[in-house]
């Protein structure tokens, strides 16, 4: 029962992980290289709908929106600054770039918000569902974020198959010389694929203070590394693989707790991280999901 | 191309030294500038209050040095700590100053950490001028600091170290909070046991030097009136998420949970409590009392029962204009770290008073002998430094009703220092 309980918990904060590994594994992709300023773009996305919920509107759905443009915009910032300009160069350099956005947005945040906690305004009630009349609950909050977390994939699904735009993003994301050659803006169908990405990492940072309760600028670092072992798990640019690895590393995390401590919280999901990639350097799902890509998802 | 990465490396490195200037800014501190028409009196004598009849400090400054997270996670309380020292040195210089020279807080931004602490307090040992330094902040960080402390002769006087380690580290280790084999014996005895008459808790606690301490001395606490603890669970400070643990604690159904945890990390659980609809009544230690605590967790805070070795009530004069001042700066409220920094300072400088000099061991030597009777407006007396160069304090509890900290008992000490 207990047990059970534990997976719900997992499975809640594996979606928001898994919403932030779709939208890094997108970014791989369009991008070819790994970003460090990742976790800078959920903390954005987290701060932005705190100050929205707080200032002007408490309303859930635009809160989304708005997390989603700040943290799109932070990401047109980031691609002008660390992409753009080194597509062509060794990767080394973007890839040290943002780094340097990483540390430059964090502190400028610091700077303006204060490095404290911030209580989260709930856009709706939190009150559990007790299941079947047992102990076992399910709240507003886990029910909110796996909805959205549904809702977001399958729309990023659809766009990526079934719109122009997505054709060029996966196109871009296969081959980039190629994709030039048949007259595919590369920079800006990059620029897209990073703005779609760090929206979606904005909208996760959302989800994730709503879920914590709690927001503040120095947040984004641990679960940006999260992120990172999720799509490393997936395969790097496999987005199904990607969200399995990270509900998987919700998952695991929240029954490392429960069997253990809380305090080996990031020792379990980076000790999981370590022995699949031990035995599956590729990825976890690279074969299975590999294949399956093409016929939609 | 070369020209764009640099610019992208300079930009990252001026945000960084940006956050150093904000402690930059903040260090250098404001010796108040005596008005050139007020009297001269002797020095070193009080004067009744801070406006008339002055003895303009003159000479070269006193320094004393000040350990605070300025930046970082713990940047709030930091605050609580260099703004209270500064406001205390302040109301010296008003007075006279220290040997009738101005008083000069040094601070250093230690972001809480104690290898930074151990760095900042070897740069101090290493500065003549710095007599003697208040801070560092938590007991972590305290315990780090104390062997090098030592090797130079300093006094190193931390408002809110409560680790039962640490004071009896060296000879040159003093703390302020209270320990918390006094702390946690009280809660548990006059709290959990007397006032609430609880026959089961669980425990959420800190996993660092304080949190490990105060769970021990509740552990003792607990098994000595009887009181079962169904479950006791840790973290690592930075953890944000609660949910697994506390729904392991749940299964254990125990009557009161209770909090070893910070402020922020408290609220933050209580927030998760009741968003999981989990309603069990919460018991915190000292550092829950803090009004950061409603703020962050608002209703899922109310009826929260804490300790407090100071209450902040407008009844009490001298603490409300400290407080005032306080909360005109930083725009919030102190709990208690605040008045426990700020008596550090006046007793520190009472002591320096006292020793006549600005020698080191002069100053720790005085500073054992400094009490409450030496100063004038402390907060959170009384004072009197145990061998060890702690105290035992005496602790009332306090209870969050209809939004607001309330004061639910006398002051008094468990019955073992009694």
């Amino acid at each position: 029962m207990y047990i059970i309980q534990q997976l719900i918990n997992g499975l809640s904060q594996g979606s928001i992980y898994a919403l932030m590994a779709i939208g890094y594994t997108l970014i791989v992709g369009v991008v070819g290289l790994i970003t460090f300023a990742y976790g800078e773009m959920v903390m954005i996305g987290a701060m932005s709908a705190y100050l929205f919920y707080t200032y002007v509107s408490p309303n859930f759905f635009l809160g989304i929106l708005v997390a989603f443009a700040a943290s799109g915009i932070a990401g047109i910032f980031i691609h002008k600054v660390a992409y753009e300009r080194f597509l062509e160069a060794p990767k080394h350099i973007a890839l040290l770039c943002t780094v340097g956005c990483s540390i430059l947005i964090k502190n400028l945040a610091q700077i303006a918000f204060g490095s404290q906690g911030n209580a989260m305004p709930m856009a709706f009630e939190t009150r559990p569902f007790y299941l079947f009349g047992t102990d076992l609950y399910i709240t507003t909050i886990h029910l909110a974020v796996i909805a959205i977390v549904l809702v977001l994939s399958v729309g990023l699904s659809l766009f990526l198959y079934k719109t122009r735009v997505g054709l060029m993003l996966r196109a871009v994301s296969q081959d980039k010389m190629a994709s030039s050659l048949v007259a595919i803006n590369v920079k800006k169908v990059t620029l897209i694929g990073n703005v779609v990405g760090t929206g979606l990492g904005g909208v996760a940072g959302l989800l994730y203070g709503t879920y914590l309760t709690n927001v503040s600028t120095v947040f984004g670092t641990v679960v940006g590394l999260k992120a990172i072992s999720a799509c490393v798990l997936g395969g790097m640019t496999n987005i199904p693989g990607a969200a399995l690895g990270a509900v998987l590393i919700g998952i695991l995390e929240n029954f490392g707790i429960a069997l253990f401590t809380s305090s080996y919280r990031d020792i379990f999901a980076f000790i999981f991280v370590f022995i699949a990639l031990t035995f599956r350097p590729e990825g976890l799902f690279v074969f299975r999901f590999g294949r399956k890509k093409k016929g939609g998802k | 191309m070369k020209k764009t990465i640099a610019l992208a490396l300079a930009a990252a490195m001026t945000a960084s030294a940006l956050t150093g200037c904000g402690s930059g800014g903040k260090s250098e501190t404001a010796q108040t500038t005596p008005a050139a028409a007020e009297t001269k009196a002797e020095a070193g004598t009080q004067a009744p209050d801070g406006g008339q009849a002055d003895n303009a400090p003159s000479g070269d400054p006193i320094r004393i040095g000040g350990i605070a997270p300025v930046t970082g996670d713990k940047a709030e309380m930091g605050e609580s700590f260099w703004r209270s020292w500064q406001l205390a040195i302040d109301k010296v210089n008003g007075e006279g100053g220290v040997l009738g020279r101005p008083v000069e807080l040094v601070l250093e931004d230690s972001k809480a950490d104690p290898k930074e602490a151990v760095e900042l307090t070897k740069k101090m040992g290493d500065n003549e001028d710095i007599c003697a330094v208040l801070g560092p902040m938590a007991s972590s960080e305290a315990i780090a600091c104390a062997p090098v402390f030592e090797e130079y002769s300093m006094v190193e006087l931390s408002p809110c170290a409560s680790n039962n380690q640490y004071a009896p580290m060296s000879d040159y280790a003093f703390t302020l909070a209270g320990k918390m084999d006094a702390e946690m014996p009280y809660l548990i005895e006059r709290g959990v046991h007397e006032y609430l008459n609880a026959k089961s808790v669980a425990v959420i606690w800190v996993n660092d030097d304080w949190g490990s301490s105060a769970y021990q001395s509740t552990e003792e606490g607990c098994s000595q009136y009887g009181i079962e603890i169904t479950d006791n669970e840790s973290f690592v400070s930075g953890e944000k998420d609660f949910t697994a643990i506390l729904t392991k604690i749940r299964q254990t159904n125990p009557e009161y949970l209770l909090l070893i945890t910070q402020a922020a990390d408290g609220a933050l659980i209580l927030n998760q409590v009741k968003s999981m609809g989990w309603e069990i009544p919460v018991i915190g230690a000292g550092a829950m009392y803090s009004d950061q605590v409603i703020l962050l967790a608002g209703d899922a805070a109310e009826n929260l029962v804490a300790s407090a070795a100071f209450f902040l009530s407008e009844d009490d004069p001298v603490a409300w204009d400290y407080a005032t001042k306080f909360s005109d700066g930083a725009g919030f409220y102190p709990t208690i770290h605040g008045p426990l920094s700020y008596d550090a300072a006046l007793l520190l400088c009472a002591a320096i008073e006292k020793a006549g000099t600005t020698d080191r061991q002069a100053v720790r030597d005085a500073l054992m002998e400094t009490t409450d009777a030496d100063v004038e407006g402390l907060l959170a007396g009384p004072y009197s430094f145990t061998e060890d160069g702690d105290i035992i304090r005496a602790y009332c509890l306090v209870k969050i009703q209809d939004g607001k900290w309330t004061r639910v008992s006398d002051y008094t000490k468990c019955s073992k220092f009694e």
